[in-house]
């Protein structure tokens, strides 16, 4: 036999939670065991006799001098019932009987009236698991309550854990579903036990039992019947908490002050049985005034918004208070000037329109329409009004239909009587407000079906007679005229957005294809004309620039929206700006309007998918024009017709939902671009001469699932076409060079090469590798033309990969090479085109010609990034480049040092795509390189070129697919810069070498994240301070200020022992460092300007000086103030203003020290 | 301190008040510029530099030379601290802009740092009997001495007609040693160092 009197012991005995455990788990085992037999289980209950027989509770009763004594019998007897209450916890639930659990339940439920000091946590716990059994009854349930109700005032005793226990009890059974049952049964509709429950807690303050008891309320509003006594009892006692806040805690709950509001709203809303109490309760709070903060009266409407949505019964709820609500809330719009209470009224006014209907709307609207349409006359009282307004017609169909019927001819009158032109603003917008409601709830899907929109169709006739009554007589009587005031622009503004509104509106249904516009054609193209003047023809010349602009831009946003419903409106704006483009001579000029242009007709997704019309239309005209500029040597047009081309592809890109953004992918086969222009036949072939007619609609709508595919698809058409345009096949070179109307260095190539990147690189890997785009990148889309009669991409496999003319193809094959994934790049590895194109480009490259030497660079950038590391030549081409290395540095002949210095940054950029890539393989290279800036001649040069291996390049960026691993950096830290150290400390000007290695590690540190290089900080800032006054005023100089400056913000220990030398070699260059201009200083090797920025220097020396006093104690720097200080009151007067405001903080930062 | 003399100034906003970026024309960005901006960017990636990286030039072109003018004046003393009430001089409209004046003018270009250079500034008291014009005066005078190089020399006065006692109160700040005396005062400097936190 058990002998729970020892575990009972142990249990009361002992502070350890584990030996507590252990000891209910063998007590609940010793239960289990016998299977709960009674004697048993009456043991268990006798073992804690010692602690609760009433002669050891005459202790309670004792004087003050045993007062701790008792207060130590209270705890073990506490602790006694915990012992039930824990073992209990760890009992299986199905172990006691029904009477048993009966009980038990008698048993600690007598406690909540015998033991008010000890009892009632471990009661409430025990209580709790109790309910959870299998073999409770819910009839226990009732007199669990009527237990609990005997606290009384006991209650608000207790500790505020111990009420959280009874709340949880009581929340659980009020709650469970056959306790309800019981209860109602029991109590009735009288419901008596919320009675002594509402004495008992009423009083709560503590915010975590408040959350709870706020529950308990809501679920007996919500799933009980009380009689209306008993619920406006309740209603009495959570209202009492209105408008609930929360004082700042020193020991805070977790609980916040909007978690209190929520959950007293829930009692509000919790059933409309209380909408009696509840209505005229928030609407008497709201109309306190002035009296309530604006938190408070966000409150009260968000509160009132919820009843009014939640509440069922609406007859019997909402109608009979909507009158009342109206007329207070009214007046929070009409005369608030709080926006946040505003927009809470405007909520609460539409929940509660759109919650009414039938005869209740019909009374509430007219009620709304009295009240409104007399203030729409009064300036001040419009725009408040047409708020108020929209609140209700933006509700439902079915309110919409009712106001406007009234509302817009009453509108229409106000604008012929009024003067002003602020008023007649505010009516516009009120028309324009109506108008989109209009479009929400025509397209809206789930209104389609509802009560309501065929009503929407009666209101047709006079919403369309907005355009010529009011939209075209506020356009003929603001556009033109002297008095150009900022109001009529406003007005005007105001009636371009309203144009686009009304194009747009559809037919009630839209089921009347192919025409589902609420205006006529006529209307329509007569808005799209009006529209397109603003921006074609400049007819604004009689406002002021900002408003010019301005208006054009609403102008601008309408169109677009036009564009969208009504595809021929745009067509026709095409047509008249390709009047335009022959007029126009002004770059900028056409830079906006075909920016513009690509913004209207491509910037909205398609209605319908597959939907390209405006696309093919915009991209057809351009490129027709194009054709045209280039066949008249208008270049630059050309240029910026390219580039607007790729607006509109950008354009269209955007606009397209996001789940569609992973990379394009094309099931394209080898005739895919005839296949392509037979589907788009407003696509015009510039390459074969073929112009077509571009206002020929695409193909019917189908059903392509991805638009980005089949945008891929088009860009590719056209970036194909183009490239093609512009090169040739020259049989006397064997190779593709570029067409004689187009000159090298031209924007035009530039635009085309950049239009193209991105559209290579938006397609998926797949996608590039089944468009042999690899091939592409040296065939330029010429790949089935022929040399000497073989195809072109045959003769470059056979006979070797070469690049024609005068490399000035070099651009347009870095456009593909740019944006192709790695993988599409392995099948040019391996086979000796890349390495024949790598070594043409490095052996006799383009030379003096910059672009194509750039373009170059990159080239053999991107191909040692993505180039497959596993193909055979890889070795090999790593190896081109090591050797050039290596004769570079053997070559000390100072005949021919600007090409060996170009050929160096070629090495460069390799390297730059290899590191980026974590390439052991070219260590070798990174060794060779290392030694280059003890080169004789080149030396000082070469260093500077390693402030380029390690920069941001667009070529590498992720965008464009570069392969780049997170040590790629690190390995070029170990490999490139730390080999440096050595060499560059110490260094003088009268050491060349080791200043060259100095200039090498601050170009390569400059471009690395600090935590990279800090744990070698006395090596660096061995370097970088002495750098300060022996580099020369100089960009240099500017990486070592930034290094030094790392340290002094994040390592500042390092600098410690040496601010001797960090102030005088800042003080020695803001000295050195006068000239207020920017110059460039003309390299003698590589003719490349070198820019020098003197103030950028003296403003980073100050800052870095500023700095020193917020890192370091007064103890470290109080020698160097006097001069310091001197030096910086002269810095005050620096020519260059930044630099003046760096002094002046940092002679305030020093003003302390002295 | 004694009782507040002007308990309800005049009070601007601080969108009221001059600053240079007013006199800048802001670049203006329509609704095509999205996209535009991207291709039509100049300094985009087929203008980096001969070595391929992108050019990091945008900064440092707004360093250019400037020489000290009015505005520059005008936003070194505007943000201090008014003694009575928890806002700036500029926004009681104590200074102003156009009651500053620098001889020789900065439009006649950079002057040269040997030459002396005379800042003058008229305060306006927010009432005629301003017992705080003295220290208010104070406070301008030391903020451009702590600003400006040693070649200026700074004149603070009470604007003409401003003040009951103007020119009593310009002769005091005009006197060094009265100014030096009245530093050396713990009090005053109290009150001096708490006008001038505000500025940056």
């Amino acid at each position: 036999m058990a002998n729970f009197k020892d575990y009972a012991l142990q249990y009361v005995l002992t502070d350890e939670q584990a030996k507590m455990k252990s000891v209910v788990s063998k007590a609940a085992a010793d239960i289990e065991e016998s299977r709960a037999s009674s004697p048993v289980l009456g043991l268990w209950v006798q073992s804690i006799q010692t602690w609760i027989d009433p002669r050891s509770r005459a202790d309670d009763l004792v004087d003050d001098k045993e007062e701790a004594e008792s207060m130590g019998n209270i705890l073990a007897r506490s602790k006694a019932i915990d012992f039930l209450a824990s073992t209990l916890e760890v009992l299986d639930e199905s172990t006691l009987r029904p009477d048993q659990v009966k009980m038990l339940a008698g048993f600690f439920g007598s406690l909540f009236n015998a033991d008010h000091r000890a009892g009632i946590t471990p009661a409430t716990k025990a209580l709790r698991r109790l309910i959870c059994m299998k073999s409770f009854k819910p009839s226990l349930g009732p007199e669990i309550i009527d237990n609990l109700t005997k606290l009384g005032e006991e209650f608000r005793r207790q500790a505020p854990l111990t009420r959280l226990e009874v709340y949880i009890l009581l929340k659980d059974l009020v709650e469970d579903e056959a306790v309800n049952s019981e209860l109602q049964f029991k109590n009735g509709a009288t419901s008596g036990f919320i009675t002594d429950l509402l004495q008992m807690c009423g009083n709560e303050r503590d915010p975590k039992n408040l959350m709870m008891w706020f529950d308990i309320l809501t679920s007996f509003l919500r799933d009980y019947s009380p009689s209306p006594e008993a619920s406006h009892e309740v209603f009495k006692t959570f209202s009492s908490y209105f408008p609930i806040s929360l004082r700042a805690s020193a020991t805070p709950t977790g609980i916040t002050a909007e978690d209190l509001k929520i959950t007293l709203r829930m009692c509000f809303s919790a059933h409309y049985r209380i909408s009696e109490h509840v209505f005229p309760y928030l609407i008497q709070k709201l109309d306190q005034g002035d009296a309530i903060t604006v938190s408070v009266k966000v409150d009260i409407l968000q509160t009132l918004e919820d009843c009014l949505a939640k509440y069922t019964h609406v007859e019997k709820s909402i109608a009979p208070s909507a009158e009342r609500i109206w007329n207070s809330l009214k007046y929070e719009v009409r005369n608030g000037e709080v926006e946040e209470s505003i927009q809470g009224t405007l909520k609460a006014l539409r929940t509660l329109a759109a919650r009414l209907d039938g005869d209740s709307l019909k009374t509430f609207t007219q009620l709304v329409l009295r009240d409104c349409l007399e203030d729409l006359t009064n300036p001040t009282y419009t725009s408040p009004c047409g708020k108020l307004l929209g609140g209700v017609y933006t509700a439902s169909p079915a309110a919409f239909a009712i106001v406007v019927q009234t509302l817009i001819p009453h509108v229409k009158m106000c604008l012929r009587q009024s003067k002003s032109a602020a008023h007649k603003h505010d009516l516009v917008g009120i028309l324009n407000s109506v108008l989109s409601a209009r479009m929400q709830h025509v397209t809206q899907e789930d209104n389609r079906a509802e009560y309501g929109v065929d009503q929407i169709e009666l209101t047709s006739p006079v919403v369309t007679s907005v355009f010529e009554d009011v939209y075209l007589a506020l356009w003929k009587e603001n556009i033109t005229g002297t008095d150009a005031t900022s109001l009529k622009a406003n007005v005007l503004k105001q009636v371009v957005k309203g144009l686009a509104l009304i194009v747009e509106q559809e037919k009630v249904g839209g089921q009347i294809l192919p025409w589902t516009l609420l205006c006529t054609e006529t209307t329509c193209s007569k808005v799209s004309q009006l529209l397109s003047q603003i921006i074609l023809e400049s007819p604004l010349a009689a406002f002021s620039e900002e408003k010019q602009f301005e208006i054009e831009d609403e102008a601008v946003k309408s169109l677009q929206k036009i564009a969208t419903a009504y595809a021929a409106g745009f067509v026709s704006l095409v047509a008249s700006a390709k009047a335009k483009f022959k007029e126009t001579n002004d770059p900028h000029t056409l830079e906006l309007l075909t920016s513009r242009l690509a913004f209207i007709g491509c910037s909205k997704p398609p209605r319908r998918v597959g939907d390209f019309h405006n696309f093919t239309c915009l991209v057809g005209a351009l490129l027709g024009e194009i054709h045209d500029a280039l066949h008249n040597g208008s270049r630059q047009v050309g240029a910026i017709l390219v580039a607007a081309i790729h607006c509109a592809i950008l354009a269209f890109h955007g606009s397209l939902p996001s789940e569609e953004s992973s990379g394009a992918l094309l099931h394209l086969g080898a005739g895919w671009a005839d296949e392509v222009a037979a589907s788009y036949p407003s696509l015009p072939q510039v390459d074969l001469g073929q112009l077509g007619d571009w206002q020929i609609a695409g193909t019917t709508p189908g059903n392509w699932s991805d638009n980005r595919a089949e945008l891929s698809k088009i860009s590719l058409f056209v970036v194909r076409q183009l490239y093609r345009r512009v090169t040739v096949v020259s049989d006397r070179e064997k190779a593709l060079a570029l067409d004689s109307d187009i000159s090298a260095n031209s924007e035009f190539l530039s635009y085309l090469a950049a239009m193209t990147t991105f559209v290579v690189r938006e397609l998926s890997a797949e996608s590039q590798q089944a468009l042999s785009l690899y091939q592409e990148t040296v065939c330029l889309f010429r790949g089935d033309d022929e040399i000497s009669g073989t195809l072109v991409k045959d003769h470059f496999q056979t006979k070797g990969y070469r690049i024609g003319g005068r490399f000035d193809l070099l651009g347009l094959l870095q456009g593909i090479l740019q944006g192709l994934w790695p993988t599409s790049l392995s099948e040019m590895c391996g086979n000796g085109m890349g390495l024949s194109l790598a070594k043409q480009l490095l052996e006799s490259g383009p030379g003096s010609e910059i672009p194509q030497q750039k373009s170059a660079n990159s080239i053999v950038c991107i191909l040692a990034n993505k180039y497959n590391r596993k193909a055979e030549d890889w070795p090999a081409l790593v190896a081109v480049f090591t050797d050039k290395v290596s004769s570079i540095i053997t070559n000390t002949d100072s005949s021919n040092l600007g090409s060996q210095l170009r050929l160096l940054q070629t090495c460069v950029a390799f390297a730059a795509g290899a590191l980026l890539n974590y390439d052991k393989q070219v260590s070798q290279l990174v060794g060779k390189l290392v030694e280059i800036p003890s080169h004789p001649t080149i030396g000082l040069y070469a260093a500077r070129e390693f402030s380029h291996i390690l920069s941001p390049r667009e070529a590498l960026t992720p965008a464009n697919h570069a392969a780049s691993k997170l040590l790629g950096k690190q390995w070029a830290y170990t490999q490139l810069a730390k080999p440096m150290f050595e060499k560059a400390a110490p260094f003088s000007k009268e050491v060349p070498e080791g200043h060259n290695y100095a200039v090498a590690t601050m170009d390569i540190l400059k471009h690395l994240p600090f935590a990279l290089y800090e744990d070698d900080g006395d090596s660096v800032v061995r370097i970088a301070l002495p750098a300060l006054s022996t580099l020369g005023v100089g960009p240099d100089v500017e990486a070592a200020l930034n290094i030094l400056l790392q340290f002094v913000e994040h390592k500042p220990d390092v600098l410690k022992q040496r601010l001797n030398a960090v102030i005088k070699g800042s003080l020695d260059l803001v000295n050195e460092a006068k000239g207020g201009k920017k110059e460039t200083r003309e390299d003698d090797v590589s003719g490349v300007a070198t820019k020098v920025n003197p103030p950028v220097y003296r403003k980073l020396a100050l800052i870095l000086i500023a700095c020193l006093p917020l890192k370091f104690e007064e103890r470290h720097l109080l020698s160097h103030a006097p001069k310091l200080q001197r030096t910086l009151a002269f810095s005050c007067g620096d020519p260059v203003r930044e630099v003046r405001q760096a002094a002046l903080r940092a002679r305030v930062s020093w003003s302390s020290i002295n | 301190m004694a009782d507040i003399q002007n308990a309800n100034p005049t009070i601007l906003n601080a969108s009221q008040l001059p600053t240079r970026h007013l006199k800048q024309v802001a670049v203006r960005f329509g609704p095509e510029a999205k996209y535009s901006r991207l291709v039509f960017n100049r300094n985009g990636p087929w203008s980096e530099n001969m070595s391929g990286d992108s050019s990091e030039d945008s900064d440092t072109d707004e360093l250019a030379c400037e020489p000290i003018d009015e505005q520059e004046i005008y936003d070194l003393i505007s943000p201090i601290s008014d003694p009575e009430h928890p806002v700036s001089l500029g926004q009681l409209s104590v200074v102003n802009l156009p009651d500053i004046h620098i001889e020789p003018p900065p439009s006649s270009g950079m002057s040269d740092p040997n030459k002396l250079v005379q800042v003058i500034v008229d305060v306006t008291p927010t009432i005629n009997h301003c017992s705080l014009a003295t220290v208010i005066g104070l406070g301008v005078r030391v903020r451009l001495e702590q600003a400006l190089p040693p070649n200026y020399r700074v004149h603070v006065r009470m604007k003409d007609g401003t003040h009951a006692q103007d020119d009593q109160v310009s002769k005091q700040l005009a006197d060094k040693e009265r100014v030096c005396a009245a530093l050396e005062n713990e009090t005053l400097k109290a009150t001096l160092n708490k006008m001038l936190e505000t500025c940056a």
